[in-house]
């Protein structure tokens, strides 16, 4: 139990670390354009499609993240009178719907997948599954992160106070 | 069409269910439309091809690169700064601390779009500073909260980019940051025209005035962090480049400014910037994603066209309709948080508002605004939390206190929804 606790955590600091630094590449991706354009009159071809792609990439993976740390956004108003127990009773409900979710995008990504994989993206010439590939990836993120709160594990892997207590409002 | 009228049923009846027990919302979005096209028969796979491509799209990395911009500027130093320059200009007033809190709001917001880190960067400083000073904890957290909602106005706004989006793209985001300009300035001067007299009537204290000297001082230091705005305001009026560009030149900046000119956070910090920006940012970017789900089916189900008919339905005077709007809005965003307001009722309302002959930057203007006083209401507003947890008082406290600011905001809605030019008149600057 205490491996998989630590597959767990080590998987969660790897792709937190993929997500950020899909976001400085980013950054500095746009940045360049910017630059090189104004310098040299022209800037690349492919930069809007890579810059987009990451975009997709570390949106879908910061949403699996999301699930485990409870960054989404609920409204709390109807239920907050309920006794402890029954938020708890509705919450590990909520987790297995979204793990359902999880479940769909796998099944549907993989569709998906399949349907364009003879397809390109326009400026780079990838092909089309290199973008659709977050969809069954992210999913199966979903999944775990979301059996794992339902199952109440969540806590035992990431203790309280390691996350920040910052608050995530847009 | 009993077709239609099931699916409909089984949408919004899945999607208030889901909310009341706490579903997060982006998942409620998707879980309903999933439900709902189960129904409707309709290719998932199509669906969920929507789900990717709702977030695929360049304007769209305006939003991160904002959030990391005003992230960076926000824990570098810039907010005391922007007090101090604040503190030049209109502390000498009678409630001078009050003041300088909407104006130091107002230049804030010129940085970040988020009335949250608003709230928390300048309350946090300037909310005991006044409850030292003798000014009443109630008001200083009102008067904090209220002025922070300027931020979501003034450019730039990533609700801007996120009304774009739903609007689906044919609405320039330039355009509607300008649009949001004169709305923000003119939020914070009515709430500082209350201000003063509720200081008058409380008597409350007034700072010294400051030399010209000691003001250009103020003006210098704060200057750097003010360029942020500059470089993305000026860059989108004068087309040196588009908004997502301005955006990650921003960031750039920021960071040469917060790491090696202001120095007062090490680099180090930075690995905690980018780390408490990527959950805020995953937050937004799930919304969208799911959003773009249940805006498909929406206009599959014909809903917004259905909205209009019957909106129109009511009454043909434009007056009637703009106000019922408002009020839904108002109501609405007492219950719920901007960002996925926004989402999904820009492509429900949008077209009943062209049909009245409204301008979509003006709409956009104007139910920002509307969902902006949201933030600030109870049961829930983001930025009233955050205003109650720094000044340690109930919430039942700040909002009698915030009851004439909300008369102010109300009042500056009205002026923004009935008069044109408050919203239009920068925007057609920009395309003249």
């Amino acid at each position: 139990m205490n491996l998989l606790r630590n597959i767990c955590r080590t998987l969660f600091k790897a792709l937190e670390w993929l997500a950020i630094i899909c976001m400085v590449v980013l950054t500095l991706i746009v940045f360049m354009d910017v630059i090189l354009r104004y310098i040299f009159k022209q800037g690349f071809s492919w930069t809007q499609e890579i810059a987009t792609l990451m975009l997709v990439w570390f949106s879908f993976i910061g949403m699996a993240i999301g699930v485990l740390e409870k960054i989404h956004i609920s409204i709390e108003m109807f239920t907050s009178r309920l006794p402890e127990r029954a938020i708890a009773v509705l919450e590990c409900f909520n987790h297995i719907l979204i793990a359902a979710f999880g479940g769909t995008m796998i099944y549907f990504g993989a569709v998906i997948m399949d349907m364009t994989k003879l397809s390109t993206m326009p400026a780079t010439k990838l092909p089309s599954s290199v973008l659709y590939i977050i969809l069954p990836l992210s999913g199966i993120l979903v999944l775990l992160n979301a059996v794992l709160v339902a199952a109440r594990q969540d806590q035992k892997i990431f203790p309280a106070d390691s996350r920040g207590k910052e608050d995530h409002h847009a | 069409m009993p077709e239609t009228s099931i699916a409909i049923a089984i949408m919004l009846g899945s999607f208030i269910l889901l909310l009341a027990i706490r579903m997060p919302i982006s998942f409620t979005l998707a879980i309903s439309s999933v439900l709902t096209a189960l129904y409707l028969n309709v290719p998932l796979a199509t669906l969920f091809q929507r789900m990717v491509n709702g977030v695929q799209s360049f304007s769209l990395l305006a939003i991160p690169f904002f959030i990391l911009a005003g992230e960076i500027m926000g824990q570098g130093g810039i907010s005391r700064r922007l007090i101090t320059l604040a503190n030049a200009f209109v502390g000498w007033m009678r409630g001078g601390l009050a003041q300088v809190n909407i104006l130091a709001s107002m230049f804030f917001g010129g940085i970040s779009g988020s009335a949250v880190a608003d709230t928390s960067s300048i309350g946090s400083i300037l909310i005991p500073m006044m409850t030292d000073s003798g000014y009443d904890k109630d008001f200083s957290v009102a008067v904090t909260v209220t002025s922070s909602c300027q931020g979501v106005m003034i450019p730039p706004s990533h609700n801007m980019i996120l009304f774009a989006m739903a609007a689906g793209g044919g609405v320039s985001i330039g355009q509607l940051f300008m649009g949001g300009l004169i709305p923000g300035v003119l939020l914070g001067v009515a709430l500082m025209v209350i201000t003063a007299i509720i200081a008058r009537k409380r008597n409350y204290p007034k700072g010294r005035m400051m030399s010209a000297g000691e003001i250009w001082t103020a003006a210098k230091d704060a200057l750097l962090g003010l360029m942020t705005c500059i470089i993305i305001v000026g860059g989108v009026i004068f087309g040196w480049f588009t908004a997502t560009e301005s955006a990650a030149v921003a960031v750039v900046y920021a960071f040469i400014v917060t790491f090696f000119v202001y120095r007062e956070i090490p680099l180090r910090q930075f690995g905690n910037i980018l780390r408490k920006s990527l959950r805020t940012i995953a937050m937004v970017m799930a919304l969208i994603s799911t959003a773009s789900m249940f805006g498909w089916l929406l206009a599959y189900l014909k809903i917004p066209t259905m909205v209009t008919n019957l909106l129109l339905g009511i009454s043909d005077n434009k007056i009637v309709i703009l106000l019922l709007i408002n009020a839904m809005c108002l109501v609405l965003g007492c219950i719920m948080d901007m960002g996925p307001l926004i989402l999904i009722l820009t492509p429900i309302l949008l077209p009943v508002a062209t049909q009245l002959g409204m301008a979509p930057v003006q709409f956009g203007a104007m139910l920002i605004l509307n969902l902006a006083i949201g933030l600030c209401t109870p049961p829930v507003g983001a930025a009233l939390f955050a205003g109650c947890s720094i000044g340690r008082i109930k919430i039942e406290e700040a909002t009698k206190a915030c009851l004439p600011f909300y008369a102010m905001m109300v009042l500056v809605l009205m002026l923004v929804t009935f008069f044109q030019p408050l919203s239009m008149f920068v925007p057609n600057l920009m395309l003249g």
